[in-house]
Order: C-alpha cells, then structure tokens, then sequence
C-alpha cells in the first residue's frame, strides 16, 4: 500500500506552533483537522489515541507501527507538543463533531475519527442487510464484519466494533429500525436484528 | 700582582659579614661576580656584594671564598652597561701599592710631641697634632730614610728597644708596630695568594691602571656606582679635613645651595626677594614654554593640512549653535525643528524608515559630538522630550508614535508607507526568492548536499532579517510583527532554532508558483551569454586593434 500523502500544508513550519491570533488558530485547527480526517480516511482507521497515535485500521494486513506519524515532519523537523495536540483533538471532536470519546468517562481509551458519518454507516450497514434478504433475522457481529462469502460490502468488512456499537446505538436504534440482544453476563452485544 | 687588593672577610653565623666599628652597610646586590681586570674569577661568581661606608664585602655562596675590598684604596670607578648577554658591570680602579708599612713616627720640632703618621703622603703633610704646626718635608725625608738603615735587628722593637718574639706583630711593650725583616720575595711568596683565588686566565688589564670589575647580573649597578662615588667624594672631603686644608667655617659647594644668610628685616626682604626671582623664574620659563608649545602647534597644523589630502573625506555636518537661553520657549521650537531636520536628513531617509526614542537621542548626542567636537553642551533628555512634543505644533513632517502594547516610542516620517504592508510584501519576496534558488539548485554543483539539505524547506524569516532589510531596530519589528500576527496575516514558527514569521497560508495553502522560474532562469542566461559577448567584443577589438598595429611595423 502506497503510503499516504500529506498536503502540502504539513510542510508549513508555522503549523505546529499554536498561532497566538485567535482567527487563525482556528484555521489552523481546521487544517489540521482535515489532515487527520483524510489521513484516517486513507488508512481506514476508525479510532486514534488522544495523542494522535493510530489504535485501529480496517486493513488487516497494514502494520500500524510503519504508518507516518500524523502529528509530525521529519521533513522539516518539526512536531506538535501534546498541549496543542489534545487542542486539535478536542476541536475535532467538540468543534467539527468529527469525532467521539469511545468512553467519555475514560478518554484514554481512545477517539473514533468519522472521517464517514454515523449516519452513513448506518445507510451503508442497513443497505446491506436489506439487500442481502436478512432484515428481520438476528444476525451476529462476526455475521456484519468479517463474513467473507455473504455478499459484504468492502467498507463494512473488519469495521470497529466500537464504531459498530455507536452507530447501532446512535442512529439505527434512535431510528426504531434495530434491536440489539446483548449476551448474558457480558455487556458484549450478542446479535443485532436489524428491521 | 693586582689580586693583594683583596682581603679575607670575617663572616657571622647567619654568613653575614662582621662589620668594623662605624662601618653601615649603604647597599646589598644579589647575584654578582668578580674580574680581576679582564680576567673573570673563576672561583667568585655567585656571591652577594655589601656595599658599607669602608669596604666592598663580597659573600661568595660558598662562604669560605668571601672577600672584601678596602674603599680607601679605590681611585674612581665607572659603570658599563650591559649588552646583549653581557652583565652590566662597575669598574673600579685602584692604587696598587698600599704602603701597608710606610707608618712613621716624627717628633715636632716645636713641641716636641711624637706625632703618628699612618700612611705618609709626601704632598699632604698633616700638621703636628699638638701644636699645628706641618713638619717640613725635608725633616720627613730623612726621617724616612734613617727609619729604614738603623734597624738593627729585625725582632728588636724601633721604639723601646724591646726585643719581642720574632713573630709578633706589634711590640709587648709600646705597642708599637714591628718591622718584619724577611726578605721581600719571601713574604711575597707567602703573600701571593692567600685568598686562592682563581683567574680564568692569565691577569691582564687593559691601560695602565689596575682595575676590578663586579658584574651584576641583576642589575642595579648604577645605583651602586652612586653610593661608591658619594662614600668616596665624603672621604676626600674628610681626608681633607682631616690634613687640615680646611678652613674652619669652609663649606664643601653643593650643586643647589640657595640659603639666605644674614638676619632680621634684611634677611626677610632677601627671602622675599628670592620667592619673587624664583616665581620670575618659573613663570618666565613656562610662558617660554607654552610660546614654544603653540609654535609646535601651528606646524603640528601644518603638517596634518598636509595629510589631509590623503585621508577620505569626513561627513561634514552642517554646523549648528543654540544661542538661545534655555527656559524659553524658543530654544525648544528651534530644537525640535533642528530634530527634525537632522531626522529628515539622516535617520528617515526612506519612507519606510522609523527609529526608536532611544536611539534618537542616543544617535543626536553622538551627531552633536562628531558635529561640534568633544566638550559640546549635550542634549539632556528633559529638553530632548520637550522638543519632540514640538513636532506636531509645528506642523514637521514628523510623526511621534507610541505603541500600546509595549509603550515603545518611534519616530516616523509622517507620509510613511503602510509598513504593515512592507513586511508582508518583503515575506513574500524572500518566500519566492527562496524557491527560485532551490529551483537553480539542478544547475549547481552540490556533492556534500550542503544546499540540497539548505533548501529542504523554507524556513521564514526571523526578526533581525526583517529589522535588517528596513534598517529597524529589533523592537520595532518585534511590534511591526506582533501588529501582523494579531491581524492574522502572519504566522509564527517557534522551534527550537528561534522564532520564524511566515505569510498566513491556513486558509487556502498554495505552493510558490514555479512556472515563471524557468523564464526567469533562461533571461538570467541569456543575460549573462550577453555580458560575456560584450566582454568578449570589447576584448577582441582591443586586441584586433592592437595586432593590426603591431603588424603594420613588420616587414615582409
């Protein structure tokens, strides 16, 4: 896999220094915000640390180790420090709504980065269990993710489990359009009947 | 044989020199050593020389080699100065043949008294001490002559006719010195050299006279030679005294005597009179010569007119003078409009040109000195505030400016650019410029990567290019910058190299536009392939010319 291509603006020295004028610190979190959307959207990483490192990819066989560092330019010699990063994170998450604690009450288990909306993802994942003839039966998470010969779209294969979860819960519960039946002595989910 | 000069030392405990009864020791020297004559003593050349009122003691650092040197028999000295690796060193000549036994005994022919005499001088008879009168020196003479024949034996004593011990020295009896009858060879064989001292070659001494030298190899040889004149000149005098060829109240003449003699309202109006001849002489002498000095000076003028047209020419400032009382209100107008006439002429020449309050004031003090020379009044920096203020009463094209961040005061021209818009347009410049040199970097040899590594990134400006490229100090770009920075428009890099301002590119990040290099490269060529033609032409026809003329004088 060719490895992802920064904008050229990750080669701007003055992007990892937090700009003291308020208008264009603001710019300057938007542009890092898209850096790291395009990024995840790139690698297919649905969940980062909060200090930028990558936690999850839906590729399977990408080596996450080897993956550029998005909050840094060996090029140019720079980084940003881990104040300004958790200032991107939380514009990303707060500002733009791009993003979301995996567990608010602890955010070091990581952020899923919606490079692709919830909402899309429940398009996407409702598509398939209706055009696939299932909706009405229980099917398994395994069952939504890694069946390999049940017509699975590429986009769902592999996809987080905690992104599974808050798109369940989030958008297609809300919608009355799914039921989750969790498993006994766990807070696992066991099935997802989709309707 | 020169060397009897010298005498065996008695030496204390501690290897100092047991001194006679009235004998001070007047001077000490470290690190000397002895000549007989030109012949270095070989066996004396790492003592200590005491100088005394009677003798010249010489402590060799082995003791038992110590010598002195009786002051009486020197006849004058002289100091020759060191060169190169040779010591300074004092010459002192002497009398060779100290009449050791030359004492005679004369009975005065008018009293009667048996007068002593230590050494007999024949042209400085002392007179009889009892009743003063000279014996003549016929009497002497004979004396002298008999002294020598009537001696019977040898051991009897001249005076009492005591016959001593053959060898003593001095009659048991009287007391009276002993004439020794040993041969003269004899006693010089024992003489010859008791003190074994060792020469380094045969004795020699160049002229007549017997002379010593002592070597300092420390220095302080004249001061020594001073001592041993003054002890000698004191003991001529005493020596004089002493033969009675002194006047009772006679005066030995000193170089400075300036006593006034005599008494009473004549001896103060003297003494007056001598305080104004000497104040008459003083001042006589120094308006002498303060005349000689401005003599001096006007060809020292001269002299550096005539130079003059070597040395590049100065700067001349015009010249200016504030003739007016200080407390009006017109000294300040005039200063402010001659401020701002030095700031229009000096300071603010472009219009992008601003300078601190500080600077100013500091600049304008050194401007007065270079203008009007050490020793000029200086503008105090009460007056100095005083008259800025004056500039926009006055209507001068000056603009007094303070900065409300950090409260630092400029001064600009008043039809100044928007600076704000200089900076960026000069940020932007050197962004450009910056990658019209990468891109020339293909055409360039670069074996260590030196400027491939110089060119990876653009690094933005710091604050001393800016402050440079407008000719700022660095506080003013510092709020130039700050003033840019809140707007939006410029961005910072900190990072551990400093801090580095750049043209905001968060909104639309766009690369410097390389299509025009190309262009821009190949006129740069094109131009040079130019200058080098031309070069070339000018070089050919110069030459051509002169070939066609050095051709016409060949004959075929």
């Amino acid at each position: 896999m060719e490895t992802f291509e920064f904008p050229k603006i990750h080669s701007f020295p003055p992007l990892y220094t937090k700009q003291p004028n308020a208008t264009v610190l603001q710019q300057q979190l938007d542009s890092w915000c898209s850096i790291i959307l395009s990024y995840c959207e790139y690698y297919k990483v649905s969940t980062i640390s909060t200090t930028g490192t990558i936690v999850y990819s839906q590729f399977e066989e990408l080596k996450i180790d080897t993956l550029p560092p998005i909050f840094e330019n060996k090029q140019i010699n720079r980084a940003v420090d881990d104040e300004f990063k958790s200032d991107i994170i939380k514009h990303l998450i707060h500002k733009l709504n791009k993003a979301e604690y995996i567990n608010t009450k602890i955010p070091d288990q990581g952020i899923l980065v919606y490079w692709k909306s919830l909402a899309d993802w429940a398009t996407i994942l409702y598509d398939f269990v209706e055009n696939s003839g299932q909706l009405g039966t229980v099917l398994t998470i395994y069952e939504l993710t890694k069946s390999e010969d049940s017509g699975l779209p590429e986009s769902l294969k592999n996809l987080d489990y905690n992104l599974l979860v808050k798109v369940l819960k989030n958008i297609l519960i809300k919608q009355g359009k799914a039921q989750i039946l969790m498993q006994e002595g766990t807070d696992q989910i066991g099935g997802v009947k989709i309707v | 044989m020169g060397i009897k000069i010298w005498h065996k030392v008695n030496v204390n405990r501690s290897n100092r020199p047991i001194l006679r009864d009235n004998e001070e020791i007047l001077y000490v020297r470290d690190n000397v050593g002895l000549y007989q004559g030109k012949v270095k003593i070989t066996n004396r050349q790492f003592g200590r020389l005491y100088l005394t009122n009677v003798r010249i003691i010489y402590i060799d650092n082995i003791v038992e080699n110590s010598l002195f040197l009786e002051i009486s028999g020197i006849t004058r000295t002289e100091t020759i100065d060191g060169f190169l690796k040779r010591s300074p060193k004092v010459k002192i000549y002497f009398v060779e043949d100290l009449q050791q036994d030359s004492s005679l005994d004369w009975v005065c022919k008018i009293c009667s008294y048996n007068n002593h005499l230590p050494k007999v001088d024949m042209n400085s008879l002392p007179p009889c001490v009892s009743c003063g009168i000279p014996p003549t020196r016929k009497y002497i003479e004979t004396l002298m002559e008999t002294s020598e024949v009537s001696e019977g034996r040898d051991d009897q004593c001249s005076k009492c006719t005591f016959i001593n011990h053959p060898s003593l020295k001095y009659c048991e009896m009287c007391g009276s010195e002993l004439k020794s009858k040993l041969s003269k060879a004899l006693t010089d064989k024992i003489q010859e050299n008791p003190l074994k001292i060792e020469l380094e070659d045969e004795e020699a001494y160049s002229g007549d006279d017997k002379y010593i030298k002592i070597s300092f190899r420390m220095g302080g040889e004249t001061k020594f030679n001073n001592l041993l004149v003054e002890i000698l000149e004191t003991n001529k005098w005493d020596k004089l005294i002493q033969s009675g060829n002194v006047n009772k109240d006679s005066i030995k003449v000193e170089d400075k005597v300036d006593t006034v003699k005599g008494s009473g309202i004549y001896r103060l109006e003297l003494l007056s009179e001598q305080t104004r001849k000497n104040n008459e002489i003083t001042l006589s002498n120094s308006l002498e010569d303060v005349e000689q000095l401005m003599f001096k000076y006007q060809d020292l003028i001269k002299l550096s007119n005539s130079f003059n047209k070597l040395i590049k020419p100065i700067k001349t400032y015009p010249k200016i003078k504030f003739n007016i009382d200080k407390n009006s209100k017109v000294y300040y107008e005039e200063l402010s409009k001659f401020l701002s006439e030095y700031l229009t002429s000096y300071k603010l020449i472009k219009s992008s040109s601003m300078i601190t309050l500080q600077d100013l004031f500091a600049d304008f003090n050194k401007f007065l000195i270079l203008n009007q020379g050490i020793g000029i009044e200086l503008i105090s920096s009460n007056d100095f505030m005083k008259s800025i203020e004056y500039f926009d009463k006055l209507g001068l094209p000056i603009i007094y400016q303070t900065y409300e961040s950090t409260g630092l005061r400029i001064l600009k021209p008043k039809f100044n650019e928007n600076v704000s818009q200089l900076i960026l347009k000069f940020l932007k410049t050197c962004e450009i410029e910056f990658f019209y040199q990468k891109y020339k970097l293909i055409y360039q040899i670069d074996k260590d990567n030196y400027l491939k590594d110089n060119f990876k990134f653009f690094k933005g400006n710091t604050i001393s290019e800016i402050s440079e490229e407008f000719n700022w100090s660095n506080n003013i770009t510092i709020e130039e910058l700050d003033k840019l920075v809140n707007e939006g428009l410029v961005v910072i890099d900190n990072s551990i190299m400093g801090t580095f301002y750049f043209l905001n590119k968060f909104i639309d990040y766009e690369e410097i536009d390389t299509t025009g290099f190309e262009e821009r490269l190949q006129q740069e060529q094109v131009e040079r392939l130019q200058l080098e033609a031309q070069q070339l032409k000018i070089a050919t026809d110069k030459f051509g010319s002169k070939a066609l003329f050095d051709l016409k004088g060949i004959n075929f």
